[in-house]
């Protein structure tokens, strides 16, 4: 830019500046610390408004009292001290969202964390804000197609669902929200990873991995990690959910990922506690549930007059040693509809993805399943609750008869079937062929060793070989009686080839 | 009864701080409780606090509305 256009474009900016006499609401501090300002003044006050703490520092009311109001610092905001003034801003708290904040990387506030340059001026969407009413809602129907087989065959999401994510501390929780995240790379989903109290390290690490596959092209972060303050991590998810609510005016299917519930909870007791509200149950304040509850009825499918689309939640919690009944994770549970349950005993087991396929379920169920999937997983559902009933039986007898001993092989076999590599995601036909072999039997004589190597080499062949079949089952979503036969000739063919793997006899 | 808090750099005239008592109570009605502080920060002009609303007329009020103007 050539130098006299800096001076003229400034000297212009000087000249249309509109100064007034402003007229607006001050308040002196009382007292601050630990991020929490008591203040007297600020008459017109209104609740999650924005305070000018000065310094480019803002605030955010949490107290209304009839001499004091309770505000909570969203940054350090060193500068203040008691007596200090501090000015209403009549702002209700808002992110600034615009199309190009798809790929960045923002904090709860809207600013940029990337180092790349800020967000132009888009539309400024409300924190809070009321979720969409029963009018405005369709029933779920389309799959959000997480692309790992455990879940999309036996605990199926819908778009507009909110599946609950919850396990132990690493038990592998955050890898099936960033697997289902990759694996929306073709399924026209806006993703938002809303990261709350996260290692700034585990965080860099997850945006390196989703640059590294691409899916950076679709998805957004909302980051509040464990170096931010309390007030942050408490406004991450709703400022997650208002970007989502952005993509969901125009129509799109978005994905949340609020990872995780549990260290919000734990944000808002802390600022609950230092702003001397009541606390109940495990310290928590007595809105804990309303906190969350609030949160995921933003998730939602709307119907054809409110643009058709839908936000589909995946919040995450962690448990202590397995108990799913202490506070947080009970109302989660009871918020959401349903829950993937994840133990370190599978884990350690090696059964990845560690999910106990008894305790998971989806209240959304098979009406947001293809058919192809419902026809090959129902038998499958079946075949797996025979085997864990007799495989504690079985513990205790050696002798079994062939019965009993088929059923426990074939449950084995599923079982393996369905462990899968959280970055591995496959498409909903290439599960459908997968569990097809499975449950009809056409691994019961491959030995236990090979049934991985059996599964990646029999997906290449039906790619390379049978793809019509795919692409057959892709447009009519169901398994007609020509695809089941033609596949039926492919498995045989390919185990044909394959002796090697084979048990004897 | 209203807090009043003028705020100047140097000290204001009978018939300034007249009037503008008289504007602030033409406003707020009598019962108010009018200070004056000297405050060099504020550059020039005056500040006027009533209650819990600040009617900012000095400098540096103003220099802040143009930094936020020319830098938004």
């Amino acid at each position: 830019m050539a130098k006299h256009t800096i001076f003229t474009d400034f000297a212009h900016a000087v000249d249309s500046a509109k100064l007034s006499t402003e007229n607006r609401t001050v308040g002196t501090v009382l007292s601050f610390g630990d991020g929490i300002i008591r203040a007297e003044g600020l008459d017109t006050a209104q609740m999650g408004e924005l305070i000018d703490l000065g310094e480019g520092e803002l605030g955010l009311t949490l107290n209304l009292k009839e001499h004091e109001v309770g505000i909570v610092a969203l940054g350090r905001a060193d500068h203040l001290s008691a007596g200090a003034q501090i000015y209403g801003t009549g702002q209700i708290l808002s992110i600034n969202v615009h199309d190009d904040i798809i790929g960045r990387v923002v904090d709860p506030t809207g600013r940029a964390l990337d180092g790349k340059p800020e967000l132009p001026k888009g539309k400024m969407m409300l924190l809070e804000r009321i979720a969409p009413g029963v009018m405005a809602r369709q029933s779920v129907t389309v799959p959000l197609q997480t692309g790992i087989k455990a879940i999309d065959a036996m605990i199926p999401i819908g778009r507009g669902q909110r599946e609950l994510i919850i396990g132990d501390r690493g038990t592998g929780k955050s890898a099936i929200a960033l697997g289902t995240i990759l694996n929306q790379a073709d399924q026209n989903v806006v993703c938002v990873y809303v990261n709350i109290g996260q290692k700034q390290s585990t965080l860099a690490q997850s945006i390196q991995m989703l640059e590294e596959r691409g899916a950076m092209k679709y998805t957004v972060v909302v980051s509040a990690s464990a170096s931010q303050p309390a007030s942050q991590q408490f406004l991450a998810p709703y400022a997650g959910v208002a970007v989502a609510e952005y993509f969901l005016e125009q129509g799109r299917d978005v994905l949340v990922v609020y990872d995780d519930l549990s260290k919000h909870a734990q944000a808002y007791r802390e600022i609950s506690l230092l702003l001397r509200r009541p606390s109940g149950r495990e310290a928590y304040p007595g809105d804990v549930f309303y906190l969350h509850s609030r949160l995921l009825e933003r998730a939602c499918r709307l119907n054809k007059e409110h643009g058709g689309g839908s936000i589909t939640a995946l919040p995450v919690i962690e448990t202590q040693a397995n108990d799913v009944s202490a506070f947080v994770p009970t109302n989660v549970i009871s918020i959401t509809d349903g829950q993937i349950y994840l133990e370190a005993d599978l884990f350690n087991a090696g059964m990845k993805p560690a999910i106990n396929v008894g305790l998971s379920v989806s209240r959304v169920g098979s009406a947001a399943q293809i058919k192809a999937m419902k026809q090959v997983a129902g038998t499958m559902k079946l075949d797996l609750a025979q085997f864990r009933e007799l495989q504690a039986f079985a513990q205790f007898s050696s002798d079994l008869d062939d019965k009993t001993k088929a059923q426990l092989d074939r449950g084995t076999r599923v079982n393996e079937v369905l462990k899968q590599g959280w970055d591995k995601p496959l498409k909903v036909e290439e599960q459908v062929v997968v569990i097809f072999a499975a449950v009809n039997g056409y691994l019961d004589r491959i030995k236990m060793e090979n049934i991985g190597e059996w599964e990646v080499e029999y997906l290449e062949t039906i790619h390379s070989q049978y793809g019509h079949l795919l692409d057959s089952m892709h447009k009519e979503s169901k398994m007609t009686d020509p695809i089941i036969a033609d596949l039926k000739e492919a498995i045989e063919t390919f185990n044909r080839l394959h002796e090697e793997w084979m048990l004897e006899g | 009864m209203t807090r009043v808090v003028i705020t100047s750099v140097v000290e204001l005239s009978k018939a300034q701080h007249d009037s503008i008592v008289a504007a602030v109570a033409a406003k707020y009605g009598k019962d108010v409780d009018v200070t004056t502080e000297i405050d060099p920060s504020i550059i020039g002009g005056v500040q006027i606090r009533i209650g819990a609303t600040l009617y900012d007329g000095s400098v540096a009020g103003k220099l802040t509305q143009l930094k936020n103007s020319v830098t938004a």
